[in-house]
């Protein structure tokens, strides 16, 4: 205990060492930065990427609604009645209500310049009825939430897509999950690469660290500055992928105009997104290599 | 100073390297340590400095009984003690400064301290013109005089050198020994030299231990290596 608070004000000059050595050892340091600097570059591309498909495909599962029509005859009351109905039914998230005139609006809308006038003419003797658009909790139960909707009385028909956009939904989260898995894979790998750079490093200096040990060093101090050099590996390494991330995404971000294609496929706005990510890359570099370094040198510190 | 009561050492392999030691060297006393390879005399060190512990037996130095102290404690041990080697051991990224103001630093001197005493122990093993060079680029009669400045610049009370001629020509040989002579003389330090060079032996005579087989078999003040 006594060692390590001695180690800690000493803190300024372990951090001077670090540099010095960091600066002598010079091809070693270089190398080791590059190393991590490919594995951070990696994990930082491909993160942002599968990051970004899983909030689109999160996205597009939330647009996914169901269409519930009512019959043409019953009254607002009982229009009301069927929306508590599906507001009561487990799974709900929300259920928007139209009106048969917002139905004929809508309808009147899409048919453009020429229908308007023919459609028009029904506003007095609406054909439509009101309906529901219902948003599940879970797209993935769909199919079974709009079988109970088309259950409740007065409902006349209920559309979701069917089975086409049931297995999109699947699709989309089996892209999620393996994203997950993906992505934490991908960290395990980096992590295990950095702190392997650092192994060697270290093991290559086993000698430095018996010689320190044999004129007296505690544990601690032998242990600290080559601590601080994981560390400062791991930072430096995260310089490049950091400017590639920020300059990089957000020159996609300005080429693609924030969407791909359709509105559907929205990008991340880089702004926080890309910050938080460059925190975490420098984190991670700077972490595993501390506690890279912290591990590695225990071999050698044993008496 | 150094006291060894029956002291036996075992290797995991099976190998005997000490059989039954009793030694004491006292205070301010200059020793040499001969024998010819495997009879033991880099266990013997090896037990002084805590490299190795002792199979049965008891190693005191400096009054501690060195196979009691703590793993976590070794360090602090090893302070009372300066060891140079045959192959000099110096920090390579470290220049000659730095190398020897490292035994200093490791024990939270401060730092005018440092610099001065450092000064004052180069000075002392004749280098105070290579302070800032490292030790590639230094000759081995050099780099062998910072490793004895790092081992005694913090002043032990034991200077264990083990075969500190045996990468040198005889003339080099002879300018380390009169450094040892030196520092056992001018700073009381007891000084341990295990040796294979007859001549050094030869030249300057002082109390000698002849180890054979891992036993101490013969021990003589009148020194010589005709024993």
């Amino acid at each position: 205990m006594k060692e390590l608070i001695s180690c800690i004000k000493n803190l300024p000059k372990h951090f001077k060492t670090s540099l010095v050595n960091l600066w002598r050892n010079g091809a070693m340091t270089f190398s080791s930065i590059f190393a991590v600097t490919i594995t951070l570059l990696l994990i930082g591309v491909i993160s942002v990427l599968a990051l970004n498909v899983q909030d689109i495909s999160a996205n597009i599962e939330e647009g996914v609604r169901i269409y519930v029509k009512l019959e043409r005859s019953i009254d607002e009351n009982a229009e009301n009645e069927v929306g508590k109905q599906i507001k009561q039914l487990k799974g709900v998230a929300s259920a928007t209500y139209f009106s048969k005139d917002e139905e004929l609006s809508k309808l009147i809308d899409k048919q453009g310049e020429d229908g308007k006038e023919l459609f028009e003419s029904y506003r007095d003797d609406n054909p439509l009825g009101a309906a529901y658009e219902v948003e599940a909790k879970d797209p993935t139960k769909l199919a079974s939430l709009a079988k109970k909707i088309k259950d409740i009385p007065n409902v006349n028909s209920v559309n979701y897509g069917g089975d086409s956009t049931q297995s999109m939904v699947s699709t989309l989260n089996t892209i999620q999950t393996s994203g997950t898995v993906f992505i934490v894979g991908l960290v395990i790998v980096a992590l295990f690469m950095i702190s392997n750079t650092i192994k060697i490093t270290i093991t290559a200096r086993s000698t430095e660290i018996s010689i320190m040990r044999m004129v007296g060093a505690s544990n601690w101090y032998i242990r600290i500055p080559f601590m601080l050099e994981g560390m400062l590996i791991g930072l430096f390494g995260a310089i490049i992928p950091i400017f590639v991330l920020v300059y990089g995404y957000g020159a996609l971000y300005n080429y693609t105009g924030g969407s791909l294609m359709s509105s559907m496929l929205v990008l991340k706005a880089p702004m926080p997104f890309i910050r938080d990510f460059s925190f975490i890359l420098a984190g991670l570099g700077a972490g595993v290599g501390l506690i890279g370094s912290f591990v590695s040198i225990r071999r050698f510190l044993k008496f | 100073m150094i006291k060894l009561t029956n002291v036996t050492k075992i290797y995991k392999t099976g190998v005997r390297a000490l059989n039954d030691v009793n030694l004491t060297i006292e205070p301010g006393e200059f020793v040499y340590v001969i024998g010819t390879t495997g009879a033991g005399k880099s266990t013997f060190i090896k037990l002084l400095y805590r490299e190795e512990k002792a199979t049965s037996g008891k190693v005191e130095v400096v009054g501690q009984d060195v196979s009691k102290i703590r793993n976590s404690k070794v360090p602090y041990f090893r302070r009372n003690i300066g060891v140079v080697f045959q192959n000099f051991r110096l920090l390579p990224k470290k220049t000659v400064f730095e190398n020897v103001a490292y035994a200093l630093e490791v024990i939270d001197t401060p730092r005018a301290e440092i610099r001065r005493r450092v000064r004052a122990t180069l000075e002392l093993v004749g280098l105070e013109d290579k302070v800032n060079a490292f030790p590639h680029e230094l000759s081995g009669g050099q780099q062998q005089r910072v490793a004895i400045a790092r081992a005694i610049v913090n002043r032990p009370k034991v200077l264990i050198a083990d075969e500190p001629t045996g990468n040198l020509d005889p003339e080099t040989s002879k300018e380390i020994i009169n450094v040892l002579l030196r520092i056992n003389e001018e700073q009381g330090t007891t000084v341990l030299v295990v040796t294979h060079d007859q001549k050094i032996v030869q030249e300057h005579k002082r109390r000698t231990i002849l180890m054979e087989d891992g036993c101490i078999n013969a021990d003589t003040s009148l020194g010589g290596y005709d024993l």
